[in-house]
Formats: structure tokens, sequence, C-alpha cells
């Protein structure tokens, strides 16, 4: 690859300049009369499950997380078309980013939102996106940043290419983890969010390389333009730090129960990560700057809440320690019940503001209580999405499932 | 972006490729000429990834030697893009202006200099166009040369994602791609460059193949068969065989005898085998065969407009006759 060295700095400076054009708008999301950001994470999470399951390539969540936000930012949504919007905005990133093979029809779409919006639909709401967004769909998302500074450093000497693959994985996790938390994402763009991530699994990973120079080598690239300064990355680690053990459940499947082959090597890296992160929560309690975010006055009491969990939890083995609990169940449930806790996501790991009560966020936030569907009864739901989420570890494509799945969560969470 | 469709009157056919059809066009109220090219949208589809990504990379390509695009109108069962409009391709140029479709060295080195200032533009800014051949090049009565025609390009990043290996019309794949590689890079554009090179100076495709297999033997009879030595890991290839007739890489000279050694230097850095030892395009502009359009001699000044410098002569013995 060494002719694509001389390249790097230039495309590093022309996506620089490319995310500043196509940047959501928070204040302009928040001002949206019926959506809010409660519904965001669980749109995303929706969203991100069925990428797992189809096995889309990592870019396609970024942009599609970006087109949502930035239509947003232009039109308002209504309620029962947040779910149409983001399944869209998946399909035309597929479009743009997959292999045609992968794109899915517009049957599969309409059977991932269990048939309650229909063709028609989606071929408008398509035509809605491309002209609202005028057509700018190439935003650079931060697998590609993360791509270019990992290149960077191992070329320049600054990182040992055996490190990479570890990093990598880290590194994408945790922005994957970012977008779910609006006060983190909306506060940085997308080649901070990849620098800083890139940096906390170089600490993470415990990488031989020295995190000043990273930075510096980093900051230097782009002529005139510092992406991220040393105080706002302790922002983005102090922040990220209290989120990166409680990922919300379509990242749990991915990164902390996998079943492909992979899974070993991924959760062993898991694992570490948790370690470090109660090594340092436990050390040295973080307490969080308010002073920072415009909507950080959730933060303190978010973070309060995840030490004190921390603090009673085991350090291994993983699967049970990164587990949110049920309130309404005991700590020692079985394998089974785990299944099940899975899907206990619960609203407080993701809401700007947990102390808000979650009443407001209906069973139909996705709109899908169309006229003819029932919710099933609360009482098997436990079972029932344990079910679903057992078939779907054992990579079963069963879209309509996650739907169902998704509508016992919302009951749960109501 | 927001025009309609009866802005512009709809002239003669320009061309119709496998997803579009391209129609001559005048703006009505300007009298400016465009090319419309018109996508069907399919009920089932919607609005197809090629013309996704052909737009979307469109509007981020603002260069003097790629093709604009100033609008796109959608409607319900139509999308229309509406591009600058260029004379010809340069295929018909070739046809129409050169000698059994050679060209004039002097016009080839302004037209590959303007392609290869394309290609880096594009790479500067991580798309690869990945179908370059003389009929997605455009040129206009002010010799100037565009690509054009994005529906397969991409972006990428670094390192890249596996794409499919069916792109690049096949006399310009590269060799790399035909042996089944999927992790190209800003190299396959350059073999294509290396391919449109040499056609224009003899008029005739470099590596006329009719399938994967005889595409490949076609390379190789010019540039040798490849071997661990010559080019270590091309046994890892999926498309690789070791029963290959073994060809010795031959002389370009003799292929090109109107090219000077400096171009046929060029030539070769442009068409190496292996995708790492291709030169890029930064590179190539910066080639020693390029330097009288680099530093410009008053004299020389002609050369950046070969199409006016053409027209001169042909006026020439007219004014004579006088």
């Amino acid at each position: 690859m060494s002719s694509d060295d001389e390249y790097i700095e230039e495309i590093l400076a022309h996506l620089v300049s490319l995310e500043s054009d196509a940047s959501p708008s928070l204040g302009l999301i928040q001002q949206q009369p019926e959506i809010n950001l409660k519904m965001r994470p669980l749109l995303l999470d929706f969203l991100m499950d069925v990428i797992n399951k189809l096995g889309f390539s990592k870019s396609t969540f970024p942009l599609t997380v970006n087109l949502i936000d930035r239509y947003c930012s232009t039109r308002i949504v209504k309620k029962q078309h947040y779910q149409l919007l983001g399944l869209t905005s998946l399909w035309i990133c597929c479009k743009n980013h997959e292999a045609k093979t992968r794109v899915p029809s517009l049957f599969d779409l309409c059977k991932m939102c269990c048939n309650c919006y229909n063709k028609k639909l989606f071929l408008e709401m398509e035509n809605h996106v491309l002209k609202s967004l005028s057509w700018s769909i190439s935003f650079p998302t931060f697998d590609a940043f993360v791509d270019l500074y990992i290149e960077l450093l191992v070329a320049r000497q600054t990182l040992a290419a055996s490190a990479v693959p570890n990093i990598k994985a880290m590194a994408i996790y945790i922005c994957e983890l970012v977008q779910f938390y609006p006060n983190l994402y909306f506060n940085f763009s997308s080649s901070q969010i990849a620098m800083g991530a890139l940096l906390m699994s170089v600490l993470i990973c415990k990488a031989p390389a020295n995190l000043h120079s990273v930075l510096t080598l980093l900051n230097s690239v782009v002529k005139a333009h510092c992406i991220l300064k040393y105080d706002a990355f302790t922002t983005f680690y102090k922040s990220c730090i209290k989120i990166i053990k409680c990922p919300p459940p379509s990242l749990k499947l991915k990164y902390f129960t996998g079943g492909d082959c992979e899974s070993d090597a991924l959760s062993t890296l898991m694992a570490s990560m948790v370690s470090f992160v109660n090594e340092q929560l436990l050390g040295a309690p973080i307490t969080p700057k308010p002073t920072r975010q415009p909507s950080s006055s959730s933060m303190p009491t978010a973070g309060q809440s995840y030490q004190q969990q921390f603090t009673m939890l085991p350090r291994t083995p993983v699967s049970t320690n990164i587990s949110p609990r049920m309130p309404s169940e005991p700590d020692g449930a079985g394998s089974l019940s785990h299944i099940g806790k899975l899907s206990s996501f619960s609203l407080t790991d993701v809401l700007p503001s947990p102390t808000a009560s979650a009443d407001s966020l209906s069973a139909d936030v996705f709109g899908l209580t169309t006229p003819t569907y029932v919710h099933p009864p609360l009482v098997y739901t436990d079972d029932k999405t344990g079910c679903s989420r057992k078939r779907a570890r054992t990579a079963s494509a069963d879209l309509s499932l996650s739907c169902k799945r998704r509508a016992t969560d919302s009951v749960f969470i109501s | 972006m927001t025009g309609s469709a009866s802005q512009f009157q709809q002239l003669e056919k320009l061309g119709e490729g496998t997803y579009a059809t391209v129609y001559k066009g005048r703006n009505r109220a300007t009298g400016q000429l465009v090319a419309l090219k018109e996508i069907n949208l399919d009920s089932e589809e919607g609005t197809p990834s090629t013309a996704i990504r052909e737009i979307s990379l469109m509007k981020e390509l603002e260069y003097e030697n790629i093709v604009t695009l100033y609008d796109v109108i959608h409607t319900e069962n139509k999308l229309t893009l509406i591009f600058e409009y260029m004379d010809q391709d340069l295929k018909r140029y070739m046809e129409t202006h050169g000698n059994q479709g050679a060209l004039d060295i002097k016009i080839v080195k302004s037209f590959m200099f303007q392609l290869l200032k394309g290609i880096m533009y594009c790479h500067d800014n991580r798309v690869l166009h990945r179908d370059l051949k003389p009929q997605n090049l455009l040129i206009n009565k002010k010799g100037e040369l565009k690509l054009g025609d994005f529906g397969l390009a991409r972006a990428f990043g670094i390192p890249f994602n596996t794409f499919s290996n069916e792109v690049v019309t096949l006399w310009y794949r590269a060799p790399d791609v035909l042996l089944g590689s999927r992790s190209y890079t800003a190299s396959i554009d350059i073999w294509s460059a290396g391919c449109i090179f040499a056609e224009m100076c003899t008029g005739k495709p470099l590596f006329p193949g009719t399938a994967n297999e005889d595409q490949l033997l076609k390379i190789f009879r010019l540039m040798g068969t490849p071997n661990e030595r010559t080019w270590p890991g091309v046994s890892s290839y999926a498309n690789y065989k070791s029963n290959w007739q073994v060809f010795v890489p031959q002389d370009l000279r003799l292929l090109i005898p109107n090219l000077d050694s400096l171009g046929l230097n060029l030539l070769s850095s442009l068409l190496q085998m292996r995708p790492d030892a291709r030169i890029t395009a930064r590179q190539a502009l910066q080639h020693p065969w390029f330097h009288e359009l680099t530093n410009p001699n008053p004299l020389m000044h002609h050369l950046a407009d070969p199409y006016q410098q053409q027209q001169q002569q042909q006026q020439r013995p007219q004014q004579q006759g006088y």
C-alpha cells in the first residue's frame, strides 16, 4: 500500500472539511415536536440489531445515524415515522456502501418493521431523505478516521503493527457506543470521536505507545487544524469511561456474546476492558465536569449510579459482569434469565436525563402499534424475549422476531 | 438543487448505458447546452445504488478535469441528472480526429496530463473511478478533457473495503483485479490510464481481451508472465495458475514506435503488473515527459490547447488560398 501513503494526509484533510458540512444540529433536533432524544437510542438499537444480523460493513451504522440526525435537523418527523426514517436511511446507506446483493429489498424492509409501513411509504421516504439532504450522503464516518489514524501511526512507527487488531476493534466499539449517547455524540465531531476512541483504546489495550506522542502526531497531520485538544480528550474520556461497560443490547450481543470464531479474542479484549474500567473507577472516582456540556445536567446522576453499580459487581466472567440488572430480579439468576436480561437494557443507560419519567415513552415509539397489532401480554414477556434472543444468537436473521422483541422491550420499559 | 424537467428542452439522444439514457438538452431560460442523464426508477428498487453513489460523489468533486453535475431532478418515476455538456467522448474524438485512431503525440500529452490531473483529484478525495475508458473521458471544443460517468465509482477508506472485482471494462482492467484481488486500491485507475495512453498513441486498444483468462494472456504476452520472482505473492491470488504459457516482456518501443523514450518510460511506470510498483497520479504528473507542460514555454503555449492548434492548421491553407 505504499502508493496510498502519500494520499493519507490529503484524504484526512478532505474528510475533516467534509464533516463540517454534514453535521446534524442538536438544537434543531431538540425542537422536534413529536420525537425526542429518548427515542433515539431505541431506534439506533433496533437498527444496530438489523445491521448485525445482516452483516453490514462498519461504515453503515454511523452513516445511517448521520442521515437520521441530519434529516431530523431539517424536517419535522412524526413519531410514527421515526422508524420509517431509520430504516429508509439504512436502506440508502446500504445502497451507497454495500454490495448490490446485500442491499435489502423493499419486501425485507417491510418485514423488518412487521409490515407497519408499506413499500410506497419507503419509496416516498427515500425521495424525501435524498432531497432534504440534497444528495450529500457520503459523510466521513469514524471508522474511516480510525483506519486513517492507525495507518498513520503505524507508518510513523508510533504504534506497533502487532497491537493494531485489538486497538482497532476496541476503538470501533467505543465509537459505536458513543453514538447512543446524545450528550457525547453531538458535542464531538466524527474525527474527534474516532481520535478519542483510539486514544482510549490505546490505554485500555495497554499498547506500548506514548499517549502524548500519539495525540501530538495526529493533531499535526491536518495543517492548521488541531483535531482533539488534550483537555477535550479528558472530557471525552471521563464521560466515556462511565458508559463503556454498559452497552445497549445490540452492542452487547455483538461484542460480548458473539457466536463466531472471533468471539474468543473479542471476549478476552472486552474482559480486559471491563477490568480496566473497574480499576479506573475504583482507584480514582471520576467526578464529571458538568460545565463542559449543555445537556450535562444528567451526567452526574448517571455517573454516580454507575459507580455504585460497578463497585458491587464482580470482575469476571464477562457476560454476567456487564449485564445490567433487571430491577425486579435477584442477582444469582441462571443462564437463561441472563439472556432474558439482555433485553432489559434500561432506558437510564442511554437517556440524556434518566431522572425524567419514562412514562412519556409509550410503547408505540417506533410506530409498532398499528391498529391490528396486539402487544404480547406482559406476563410472559421474559420467556418470549429469552427465546427470541436465543434464536437471534444462533444467527437467525428472522427480523420480525427482533421486532416483536423490540415491542416487548418497550412494554417492559413503560 | 431544485429544478423541474420543463426547464430543459430535450434534444437528440447521445448515448445509452446499462442504467441510464443520455440526451443533449438546452436550458430554456439561458440557452445553455447540457447533458441530461435520465434514469428510470424501478418501483421495487427505488433509487438505484449507482445513482446514489454517482450523485453523492459528484457533488463533492468540483474540478476542471471532472464533468460538473449542475442539478438533480427527482420525480416519482424518473431521475434526471443535469451535467455540463461536452462535445465528444475520447473514443469518438479518436475516430474523427486521429490518423486511423492514432492521435498526434502533442495531443496525447495534453490529454494524458489532464487525465492524470483528474485522477489525482479523485484519489486525493478518496474516490476511485473504477471505470476509466475512452468512452468515459469527455472532450470539449476547447481541448479540455474531463472524467465522466462516476456510476461505478466508490469512495474508499484506507485500508480499502473489499470491493467486488467486477469493475472496469475488461480491456482496461488491471492484472491484480483480473487475478481476483478484492482489496485493490487507487492503482487500478492508473493501469486504466496506461492502457488509454497506449491506445491514444496507436489508435487501437492495447489489450482487447474477450474474457478474463484471455485478457490476462494478452497482458502477459506483452508484459511477460508473472512469477513469484517478478511479483512476490502472485501465486496467492484466487485466479492464479501455475501452468500459464511463459512469455518474456516485450519492448514497448516496437508497439508504439512514434512515442519518444521519455513517454515510453512513463507508459511502463503506469503499466506495472504489481499494483504497489505502479506510479501514483501525483508522481506521474511530475514525470519529465510533462516538463514542457509543467514549465510552460511561451513558444509551446498551444500545447495546452491542442484543439485550437488543429483548427489553426486547418485554417491556414484556406487563408493561403485567398
